[in-house]
């Protein structure tokens, strides 16, 4: 049985934003919630380093062990989502999560804090798989649609892995003895290797 | 004397003893199978993958492989 997780390597992320977009446009996430945001340390320092988060559908989820009317569940292939039927808005879960992953919208009269939405590792929620009433609710179910999550499939560098954990543990692994490591190299050659041929030159031309 | 320090030495350890309790803390650990809300169905219980938990795994599988170009470029120089 598959167990979804999120992997993000920061040193292939180019916080170009393209899984908060994806996110956005796939789920039609209102102003003001955003599921999936990049987060830039040391931005502008060379060396600076970005990863992008959202929900990481924790094993042991805080947000479930604070609830106070019990939304939450887990499904068998490990994604933490939720039923908005039952939420109250109360914000626990935002304290809980260590990654600010529940979102809630601020819009109406008196600034309402809402139900909760967060990422659903694009799994939907409770309602009929690719239903009308799913999609308002919880947006687009692509598990459902044996696809991933749009935020990973749209990843440009693929520093944004999603999928079973064992499986994409092994990508990023293999990318790792690879390309090697060491702190002071960043950029294109620690991200992708080093090519094992040098590039090709044209005949007379200078080295 | 002695009976007095006993019981000035008891009641210190007692009331040690209470203060000290206040610094216990029982873990909250999240039980399972408290959600309340409505079922949810299997991603694989559709018309795409008729209820074949295998196919789904499939595919889902097809897309994470993927997501490596090391593989991908081995398979397409081949």
């Amino acid at each position: 049985m598959a167990r979804m997780k999120f992997l993000c390597d920061a040193e292939r992320c180019i916080e170009c934003n393209g899984c908060v977009t994806a996110c956005k446009n796939e789920h039609e996430v209102p102003w003001g919630v955003n599921r999936r945001r990049v987060v830039t340390l040391n931005d502008g320092v060379p060396g600076e380093k970005s990863i992008s988060v959202a929900c990481m559908h924790c094993s042991d989820a805080p947000c479930m062990a604070v609830c106070p009317v019990d939304c939450f569940y887990k499904t068998s292939e490990g994604v933490v989502l939720h039923d908005k039927d039952l939420c109250i808005g109360c914000g626990y879960c935002f304290y809980a999560c260590p990654f600010g992953a529940p979102q809630f919208p601020q819009d109406g009269a008196f600034g309402l804090r809402g139900k909760m939405d967060k990422c659903t590792f694009c799994a939907g929620g409770p309602e009929p798989d690719n239903s009308a009433a799913e999609f308002k609710k919880y947006g687009r179910n692509r598990l459902a649609e044996g696809k991933l999550p749009a935020c990973a499939e749209m990843c440009s560098t693929k520093a944004l892995l999603g999928g079973d954990a064992d499986v994409i543990a092994d990508i990023y692994r293999n990318r790792v003895l690879k390309r090697g490591k060491g702190s002071e190299i960043w950029g294109w050659g620690t991200a992708y290797g080093k090519p094992e041929k040098p590039a090709a030159q044209p005949p007379g031309a200078k080295s | 004397m002695t009976t007095g320090k006993s019981v000035s030495a008891l009641a210190f350890a007692g009331a040690l003893a209470l203060v000290l309790a206040g610094c216990g803390d029982k873990p909250m650990i999240y039980k399972q199978g408290q959600y309340q809300g409505k079922p949810d169905s299997k991603p694989w219980d559709n018309e795409q993958f008729k209820g074949s938990q295998v196919e789904w795994e499939k595919a889902i599988k097809t897309r994470t492989q993927g997501q490596d170009e090391y593989s991908r470029a081995v398979a397409s120089a081949k």
